[in-house]
């Protein structure tokens, strides 16, 4: 076993095993509680980085390393450029929550259950990417979904925190067992597990089975990472605390849909491009959501609704960067991974000061909120970073990674893709200037000058520090990153300048950047007197400029077509309800139906057959006679209890007894063929 | 060497100290640590019968192959004709769940209910009794020492939902042992042509005997009736109906006690008649079975659905438990076998964990789902193991119902029968809503009423040593893969 592929084991076993000795050691104190979590994430990231350079100077081929598990089943450890890739964000980003939460979570009751299912998290989503087989993988991708379920109702004696979270858990189960499905069809298919297996065998199975498998793994993907129709959840599982859904929500969980996605164009090969409509499922998914996602967060006024929001628009960025890979080697694969890490940089960025700022003034109402830079400024600068990479504006790192992606969509000739993607751009740099306006512009809103709010303590800066300089520096790293994951991009770190996308792009931003100044930062304060009911300043700016009246009807517009997605996310939001009491239905019509057909069955005894009837009707009196006599005896009115209570009667058994013998009989005849 | 002492002595053991149980009692009652002489006294009853257990299997084990035995009472002339025992690897791990689960469930018994009450005695005295009848049915050998051991248990059953006499029990006992004799009605008379056939009652004669058996006519209807008889006993649907009402009126001890003793007893036995005696090579019960399964799993989890009552749901969780078994049954594969063998252990542990935590609940005066509302803050350890219950019985990993499930599945697409296997995934999507419902209404609702309960601590022990247990063999099911197969990958389905 090479020093690397133990080091693959421990990665993932050190920290599961640690979370068990949380309980135990918060019995001593609940300081080294605290410090025992942020040393074993520091450990795993050491030991996650520390397999950096292997892969970087090496082929590029996996290193496996397995042991029997049971009964010709294998557990092992996967290391390739994808999985470390993988690991070192977990890793990383594991350890900046873990230094963050000892600032935002230090006045929370429950902490011992908090810190146990983070690192109980960071060694299981270690354990989903690293896995050699399908069969680990997916029991770790349950036990994030539990990890996710658990974290989002932290706060269990809130009710709304338990429904999200149950929500949540159903919702994305959808995903698992489709995804269940791929893996039981590709062990059916090939009789293994194990990825280099499969990769060896691939070829052998015929592609009508092998579109099965991707679209119900696309299936699972989805629901993981909350695609269109399944986005929904994402928003609900706000009701997290903030750094669980800055690590979970935003940085890693909703990535293992990507990383499926990625690994399964590495194990499918060039096979990929052989699928029908599969490609072309993902891109268009993928660049549908982004584009709804964006527009939902022009709507929402929640501070963290516009980060989850957010999110689902860059993993449809993601999705549709992987919709355009017809194999490992193509723009897309590096494009959308590349724009996954920069993307986990300042979402999570954006999450962590989110958290700050929620902290702060005890709401997540954007419309109690407005000129906080004066109050927060290392907040505001912060966030003045987050916002210019969020919008993909040079030189920050989603200028570069989201120029790839749009490089590649527009690679394949898909002219409306190309525009979506445009246009959702535009939408991205909107709504991050309106999240900007709405909480730092402006004057001090009532809200603001009432909570009295203060820069968010050394523990939670720092870390937030952390993903801003990486924010900054990680575009110019681009060319190490693509000779890490072992790929030959045709173009240079300069070309990303020259070409066409870059004015289309920019010259896109100006009228937009234009339009949300007016909108929001030169009215902000009308966004408050409507809140608190006077708007005098308002009508009078809004009329003072000629200007003013032809954007606020765009961008009513816009709101309006907004609010409309909205109201249908709401009526979408109906119809798991709807098809669970259609079950409901179903299942009391069957139960009754039963009893129905039971009573009828011996309606027709009764009548068809005299004598016999008269038999069974003699059995039932004298039956009833004695159950009474007992039952008198006992507790008086036994019959009475008998009709309240929902059990069957005697008849009933017995007819349905002699219903399952006549089956008995018709089937056992039917396979004997008498 | 095995000698047929070691075979009778944990049945006589148990036999004895349900006896010695009465008159000790009345010892017990005497003095002033009752309660810890209730319960030096059944660990003592235990670590003798234990002791028996495994000096069985330790010695079966310790064998150089691992064969069947045969062991017959009377030699000579009357050979044929005497009560025969039989062990192989499956009748051991029987008898090691058995002997383990009947412990767990007493103790928690000790604790639930006062023993003190007069007839608590012979509440205990039964159980050991059941629990010796079961070790019996497991190791026997032919098949009318299985009908004798079984049906003792199998009536027996009907004391234990008594004992809170009032009309509710009376009524749904009575009917309960009604539809058992009727059963038994049905056995007796297929056995009695199945000897007429083959002219013995032994298993590997009767097995041999039916694969060569040229006229198959009177076999089909001796397997109609042995089939009926047997569907009812394990509450294979439509047969099912007493199930719900049986363990729904009889106490929660009890209910935990057949959930996890007797129902799993039933499955043995379906298991030893279909898959060794009657082997689909002497009759195609195959697709007959494929059809009870799916309807088993689709009834059974509909039925549960629109329970208000919470012990009422779970018993109907029972009978879409036999649907998942019966799917095992039907695949014939030595992985459907492990997985079945493995689902038994895993169902009935789980069930009776059920149980015993909806037990506590309902000895405060919750019962319906509405009266769980918030019940998870009033009642956090409980209510957890609830929730265990609940997550394993939906087949979330890492818990034991998710390797059970998978086992079964799986066992079900190698056999080509994929389409029970989708109803079988379709229905457990199906059984998560409805214990996601289950938790909604713990967790998320707002409780009725602030009243303060202060959760017993004894009772815990044995709810969370089941609890650990689900989680452990979840995480290794090589412990019960080891026991089945102690020789690495042995071949459990006869061959044909």
């Amino acid at each position: 076993m090479s020093l690397d592929s133990i080091t693959g084991w421990l990665v993932w076993v050190i920290p599961l095993i640690s979370s068990l000795f949380v309980p135990l050691i918060s019995k001593f104190s609940a300081k080294a509680r605290n410090y025992f979590v942020v040393l074993i994430a520091a450990i795993t990231t050491g030991l996650a980085l520390s397999m950096v350079p292997g892969v970087f100077f090496g082929s590029g081929e996996p290193t496996v390393s397995s042991v029997v598990w049971f009964a010709g089943i294998n557990a092992g450890v996967f290391i390739d450029p994808l999985s470390v890739l993988f690991t070192s964000l977990v890793a990383f980003f594991g350890l900046i929550i873990a230094v963050y939460s000892l600032g935002y979570m230090a006045h929370e009751e429950g902490l011992t259950r908090y810190y146990f299912l983070l690192l109980l998290f960071i060694g299981s989503m270690i354990g989903l990417v690293i896995s050699d087989n399908l069969l680990q993988m997916f029991i770790f991708w349950e036990m994030v979904g539990l990890c996710s379920f658990t974290l989002i109702s932290f706060w269990y004696k809130r009710p709304e925190s338990v429904k999200a979270g149950t929500k949540v858990f159903i919702m994305t189960r959808i995903g698992d067992i489709a995804l269940l499905g791929a893996i039981a069809l590709v062990y059916v298919s090939l009789g293994t597990f194990s990825f280099r297996e499969i990769i060896a065998g691939i070829s052998s199975i015929p592609i009508p089975t092998l579109t099965a498998i991707a679209f119900l793994t696309l299936g699972g993907a989805i629901a993981k990472s909350a695609q269109l129709p399944l986005h929904t959840w994402l928003y609900s599982a706000m009701e997290a605390p903030t750094s669980v859904s800055a690590l979970l929500h935003s940085a890693t969980m909703v990535k293992a849909g990507i990383y499926l996605i990625a690994r399964f164009i590495l194990i499918i090969g060039p096979l990929a491009a052989a699928l029908p409509y599969w490609l072309p499922t993902i891109a268009w998914i993928g660049v549908l959501t982004a584009i709804v996602g964006a527009t939902l967060a022009f709507y929402t006024n929640d501070i963290k609704g516009v980060l989850a929001y957010s999110t689902i628009s860059q993993l449809g960025f993601m999705m549709a960067a992987l919709g355009t890979a017809s194999s490992a080697s193509s723009l897309g694969w590096f494009a959308s991974l590349y724009h996954m890490m920069s993307h986990a940089f300042f979402e999570g960025l954006g999450f962590l000061l989110a958290g700050g700022i929620i902290h702060a003034l005890g709401t997540r109402d954007m419309r109690l909120m407005g000129g906080l830079k004066k109050a927060m400024p290392i907040t505001f600068i912060l966030a003045v970073i987050m916002i210019i990479t969020t919008s993909g504006l040079p030189p920050f790192a989603a200028f570069f990674s989201k120029g790839l992606i749009i490089t590649s969509i527009s690679e394949t000739g898909n002219l409306v893709q190309t525009i979506i993607l445009f246009a959702t751009t535009m939408l991205t740099f909107a709504y991050s200037l309106r999240f900007m306006a709405l909480i730092f512009m402006g004057k001090e809103s009532d809200h603001i000058t009432k909570m009295h709010p203060h820069e968010a303590p050394k523990t939670m800066l720092y870390p937030a520090i952390v993903l801003a300089i990486l924010c900054v520096v990680w575009g110019v790293a681009q060319p190490l990153v693509a000779s890490f994951m072992h790929v030959e991009l045709e173009i240079s770190l300069v070309g990303a300048f020259v070409n066409l996308e870059t004015p289309i792009f920019l010259s896109l931003l100006l009228p937009t950047g234009l339009l949300i100044y007016y909108t929001y930062y030169k009215t902000s304060s009308n966004i408050r007197t409507i809140v608190s009911g006077k708007n005098p300043i308002t009508t009078i700016l809004s009329h003072g400029y000629f200007f003013d009246d032809i954007y606020n009807a765009i961008a009513k517009g816009i709101t309006k077509v907004s609010n409309s997605l909205g109201h249908f996310e709401d009526k979408y939001n109906l119809i798991p309800q709807k098809v669970a009491s259609g079950f409901f239905r179903f299942a009391s019509a069957v139960h009754s139906s039963f009893d129905v057909a039971t009573d009828q069955f011996l309606n027709v005894i009764a009548t068809r057959s005299i004598s016999g009837a008269s038999e069974i009707h003699k059995f039932d009196v004298l039956l009833d006679k004695f159950l009474s006599a007992i039952g008198n005896k006992t507790v008086s009115g036994a019959s009475e209890i008998k009709r309240k209570t929902p059990s069957t009667s005697l008849q009933h058994y017995i007819a349905a007894a002699v219903l399952g013998f006549v089956l008995i009989v018709i089937l056992i005849i039917l396979t004997m063929g008498v | 060497m095995i000698e047929i002492i070691d075979i009778i002595l944990p049945i006589l053991s148990l036999v004895i100290s349900a006896l010695l149980t009465i008159p000790v009692f009345r010892l017990i009652r005497k003095s002033s640590h009752k309660l810890a002489l209730t319960v030096g006294w059944f660990m003592a009853v235990y670590a003798v019968a234990g002791t028996a257990v495994a000096n069985l299997a330790l010695k079966y084990y310790g064998l150089e192959s691992y064969s069947v035995l045969n062991f017959t009472l009377n030699g000579g002339a009357l050979a044929g004709l005497s009560s025969s025992f039989m062990i192989d690897v499956i009748s051991i791990y029987m008898s090691i769940i058995v002997i383990a689960l009947s412990a767990i469930i007493l103790i928690y018994t000790v604790f639930a209910i006062n023993s003190n009450e007069r007839p608590s005695e012979r509440y205990f005295a039964i159980m050991l009794m059941l629990t010796a009848a079961l070790l019996g049915a497991v190791l026997s050998g032919d098949l009318l020492t299985l009908f004798i051991f079984w049906e003792a248990a199998a009536a027996g059953a009907g004391f234990l939902m008594l004992y809170k006499k009032n009309a509710l029990t009376i009524n749904s006992t009575l009917k309960y042992l009604v539809m058992i004799i009727i059963a038994s009605a049905f056995v007796v008379f297929g056995l009695s042509i199945v000897y007429g056939i083959t002219g013995s009652l032994n298993f590997t004669d009767v097995q041999q005997a039916l694969v060569t058996l040229a006229d198959k006519r009177l076999l089909v209807i001796a397997f109609i009736f042995i089939a009926t008889g047997y569907a009812i006993e394990s509450a294979i649907v439509p047969f099912h109906f007493w199930l719900p009402d049986a363990y729904t009126a009889a106490p929660s001890t009890s209910a935990a006690f057949l959930s996890a003793l007797v129902d799993q007893g039933s499955y043995y036995i379906l298991i030893r008649v279909l898959v060794f005696i009657i082997t689909p090579a002497g009759l195609n019960w195959i697709f007959m079975l494929a059809v009870m399964a799916a309807l088993t799993m689709i009834v059974g989890n509909l039925f549960a659905l629109i329970q208000t009552n919470v012990k009422r749901l779970i018993a109907n969780i029972c009978v879409a438990d036999v649907g998942y078994n019966l799917v095992a049954i039907t695949s014939y594969t030595s992985l459907g076998l492990v997985g079945n063998l493995y689902f038994f252990l895993i169902g009935g542990i789980t069930t009776a964990l059920a149980f015993m935590a909806v037990g506590v609940m309902n000895s405060h005066g919750y019962k319906t789902l509405e009266d769980f509302s918030g019940i998870g803050r009033k009642m956090p350890l409980v209510s957890l193991a609830l929730v265990m219950a609940g997550l394993s019985f939906a087949g979330v990993p890492p818990l034991g119902g998710f390797m059970a499930k998978y086992l079964v599945f799986t066992s079900a697409i190698e056999a080509n029968m994929s389409w029970l296997a989708v109803i079988g995934v379709l229905t457990s999507v199906l059984q998560t809503a409805y214990l996601f419902r289950l938790v909604n209404y713990m967790y998320a609702r707002k409780p009725k009423d602030e009243t303060v309960i202060n959760e017993s601590k004894r009772i815990l022990i044995p709810i969370f040593i089941l609890a650990a247990a689900i989680l452990i063999l979840g995480l290794f099911p090589q412990i019960v893969f080891n026991l089945l197969q102690p020789g690495g990958n042995l071949q459990l389905i006869p061959p044909i």
